[in-house]
């Protein structure tokens, strides 16, 4: 991600995002039962983190002799939840203006929101920070961990995404919301082109990439155009998911469908465009039978899941469960889902979506100590967590979580 | 269908069940005449609510309505067995605050204190979200005028579908406490109130002055519907109250004025939990988990545990979402009542027993028992684990919904655990030491 305004910041913050805040304990966990969603459920095993990075991880592992050794002989252990797509945590989800690809939300993070609160409590350790819907190029995106002071500590990826609405704004058509889309690329595309050929002709000393003349309002939709990170298209309805392939066939664009509540109409499309989804957090779609007046209920994750697409949950900032991603996930169970579907659409699968999981989403060797320590089963209601882990340092502890002490235990 | 199937899909779908329906699937299932039809549900476990669950129980149906619960009882000849397989069986579901089926608007406008206004002559049985209600397990609702009049009307108690939808077209007068009647409102700059937007409160000043000026006058008519009735303690007064202060406005009006008091949304009060459980006035709570008991507006600073703190208290509860139930209903609202300490038996009796008992339809419906309504609803797990599914729902006898297929629900942890009433508070809420 480039700042022009702010260079040095822009150096700190790269160098930050590739290199994770390494804790030098060495700390073995003796688990009753261990999750790792990559491969089968490990009963009565144990995982050794050294360097902020899950070392091994199973049934006959070996505990160093110098490890910090945390006893969870009676829980359970399972990688951290991943949010996909949120616009918690930011002053404000969108830009008046409509088309800003200029503008990230690195701009408006609030460390303090307590969003980030909530999010470790309830077990998410790495969020997907995202201008909202009402945009049609909102901005750029950057993935979190809900841990730090300053917007540069959490900052986990940057040059993750564009963030772009196919919803229209300010009460205009689709035909006029998606035409300014297809005109702003085309142009942009046009001026890439034109930019390489006088490029070219320079002499090779001269010569500069067209990014970079591209001019800073501008450089996320080249970076966009180049391949260099995709964007993140919210489809309010089914029919936009059509209008998103076909204009990432156009453009050539990587892209990542955002569904709305009927996403699932458009599973067939999504199946041969070999894309992933992230699915719309009311999950369930209901659709009156136009002859028997039955209202019939339609589950997103269900018929994605027939269909073959990666999918991953959202939460909601809603006062009921939807704000926890496990309530979707045993939503979703209910529904139709496996448990092992549902718990893997909220870590393996969103991680994947959203390109981080070379380091999240999973307990495997090599991948970042991002872990929750539980005191039941992920999906039963009565399950807190206990313990989360952040790339190998623990960053909240139940029995010491003040806001929990006010809850009377009963009995 | 081939036999490793037919064994492997036991859980709802049970030969018995096969060879009653004849076709399988949802929606194509011959109407059970009303009249000495005689059914049997069977289930893993029956939960009646009104005792102590039952292990492989059963529930006789004549006609509409239930006839007997218990194990191993003598199957009537002639009767009609329903093998639920592995369900858990429960009385239906009952959402204590609803707005769909209403058509046309939930406020009537032409006044401030409308107490005679009926929500039942603007529900719409056909409306669809009747439907979504009864696939989330509800088979009766309360539905209700809406919050921005003082006094609204009164609301009715009817079934998500059958024959004979309604059980009481007028169960309670609503009236609103707070800032809600006076959204919109603004006082002229000069001169006196001169039209319809004018003359309304602006804010709770005015309000709850309105309510007091209104059941004054009622107080004066010795033969009149509505508030006066209400006065007589024939009907009881709803009131949403939110925030504290407002509770406490509306316990101070009830012991005044000496009418029937029940307390709608409720955010706060568990700050007076002692003093509406002293006045027994019942709670609709509506249930949130915003877990920062931050102040939000007109909510107040809610409290996530709120409903385990008025049970302790003593308050009778009912629980609600406020929300479609097709989005979030009774299951949900009491799964995550149950998750932050209310007792799993209270949480249960709050959307089934406890909500039939607060809307006054209580010998009609909220258990399953002897001479009350065959209203029945089967989840294939714990009702109160998300994860669960209803798989069955019955009303008056007719089954009205019933699926095949079974989700996967059944967890290391989930499905099978029962709730007798000396049960232990749910592991979770013992911290480690």
């Amino acid at each position: 991600m480039n700042r022009p305004s702010l260079p040095l910041l822009a150096g700190v913050l790269v160098a930050l995002a590739s290199a994770p805040v390494l804790s030098d304990e060495v700390v073995a966990i003796k688990a009753g039962r261990i999750i790792p969603i990559a491969g089968d459920e490990i009963r009565g095993g144990v995982i050794v983190i050294k360097d902020g990075r899950i070392e091994a991880i199973g049934k006959d592992v070996e505990i160093p002799w110098d490890a910090r050794v945390i006893d969870a002989a009676d829980r359970v252990v399972m990688p951290g939840l991943v949010e996909p797509h949120t616009s918690r945590g930011l002053d404000r989800p969108n830009e008046r203006v409509p088309n800003v690809p200029f503008v990230s939300v690195f701009d408006s993070i609030d460390p303090r929101s307590s969003y980030f609160e909530d999010a470790v409590k309830d077990g998410v350790t790495t969020i997907l920070i995202t201008p909202g819907n009402d945009t049609l190029i909102g901005g750029q995106t950057m993935i979190l961990k809900p841990w730090g002071s300053t917007v540069e500590e959490m900052a986990v990826k940057s040059d993750v995404g564009l963030k772009i609405s196919l919803r229209p704004t300010g009460g205009r058509s689709r035909m006029s919301h998606i035409g300014e889309l297809r005109k702003v690329l085309r142009d942009m595309k046009t001026e890439l082109a034109e930019t390489r050929k006088q490029e070219a002709e320079k002499k090779e000393e001269d010569r500069k990439t067209a990014r970079d003349l591209v001019g800073d309002k501008k450089r996320a939709l080249a970076d966009l155009l180049e391949g260099r990170f995709p964007a993140f298209v919210y489809c309010q309805t089914a029919s936009d998911v059509i209008r998103a392939v076909a204009l990432a066939k156009e453009f050539g664009i990587r892209i990542i469908p955002v569904l709305g509540s009927d996403g699932y109409k458009a599973a067939e499309v999504l199946a041969k465009a070999k894309l992933p989804a992230i699915v719309d957090p009311r999950l369930i779609h209901w659709e009156r039978d136009q002859e028997t007046g039955e209202e019939i209920p339609h589950a997103n994750p269900t018929v994605l899941r027939d269909a073959g697409i990666n999918f991953a949950l959202q939460s909601t900032s809603s006062t009921l469960g939807t704000r926890f991603l496990w309530f979707q996930a045993a939503k979703a169970v209910r529904h139709g889902l496996t448990r092992e579907e549902a718990l893997r659409a909220i870590t393996l699968a969103p991680a994947q979506i959203i390109g981080i999981a070379d380091r999240v989403g999973s307990l495997e060797k090599g991948k970042d100590a991002n872990l929750l320590i539980l005191t039941g089963d992920p999906l039963d209601i009565r399950t807190w967590v206990d313990t989360v882990m952040i790339e190998g340092e623990v960053v909240y502890e139940r029995s010491k979580d003040k806001t929990l002490e006010k809850l009377e235990a009963v009995r | 269908m081939r036999r490793t199937k037919a064994i492997r899909d036991l859980g709802v779908a049970s030969l018995a069940l096969v060879i009653f329906i004849g076709l399988g699937g949802v929606g194509t299932l011959p109407r059970a005449s009303s009249e000495e039809t005689v059914q049997v549900i069977k289930a893993a476990q029956v939960f009646p609510i009104s005792g102590p669950p039952i292990e492989n129980g059963m529930v006789v149906i004549r006609g509409d309505k239930i006839e007997a619960v218990g194990v191993g009882l003598p199957i009537p000849e002639g009767a009609t067995v329903i093998d639920l397989g592995e369900a858990i069986l429960t009385p239906g579901l009952i959402d204590a605050r609803a707005t769909y089926g209403m058509t046309g608007g939930e406020n009537e406008e032409y006044k401030e204190v409308t107490p005679d206004v009926r929500a039942a002559d603007s529900i719409d049985l056909s409306h669809p979200g009747f439907q979504r209600a009864l696939r989330a397990g509800v088979t009766a609702a309360y539905v209700t005028p809406g919050t921005r009049n003082v006094i609204s009307g009164a609301g009715a108690v009817c079934k998500t579908s059958g024959e004979n939808r309604w059980l009481s077209e007028r169960v309670a007068i609503q009236a609103t406490l707070g800032r809600d009647p006076t959204r919109g409102n603004r006082s002229p700059r000069s001169g006196r109130p001169h039209n319809f937007y004018y003359r309304r409160p602006t804010n709770r000043m005015g309000v709850t002055s309105i309510i007091r000026r209104a059941l004054f006058e009622a107080g004066k008519e010795k033969d009149a519907l509505g508030l006066a009735e209400a006065l007589r303690g024939e009907i009881p007064l709803r009131f949403t109250a939110r925030r504290s202060s407002d509770i406490v406005s509306a316990l101070k009006l009830a012991s005044d004025y000496g009418f029937i008091l029940i307390i709608d949304d409720a955010g706060e009060a568990y700050r007076n939990a002692s003093d509406i459980a002293r006045a027994k006035v019942s709670v609709i709570l509506r249930v949130t988990v915003d877990p920062h008991n931050r102040l939000v507006a007109e909510f107040g600073h809610v409290a996530v545990d709120s409903a385990a703190q008025l049970h302790r208290a003593g308050v009778r509860l009912a629980l609600a979402t406020w929300s479609d139930p097709g989005t979030a209903g009774p299951q949900d609202a009491a799964a995550l009542a149950y998750r932050y300490g209310l007792p799993a038996t209270a949480a249960l009796r709050a959307v089934t027993a406890d909500a039939a008992e607060i809307l006054g339809v209580s010998d009609r419906i909220g258990t399953l028992e002897k001479g009350k309504d065959a209203d029945l609803v089967a989840f294939d797990g714990d009702p109160l684990q998300v994860t669960s599914r209803v798989s069955f729902v019955m009303i008056d006898g007719r089954v009205e919904f019933l699926s095949t297929t079974k989700s996967a629900s059944a967890g290391p942890t989930a499905a099978g655990e029962t709730y007798p009433d000396s049960s232990p508070e749910p592991a979770s809420m013992n911290r480690r030491p």
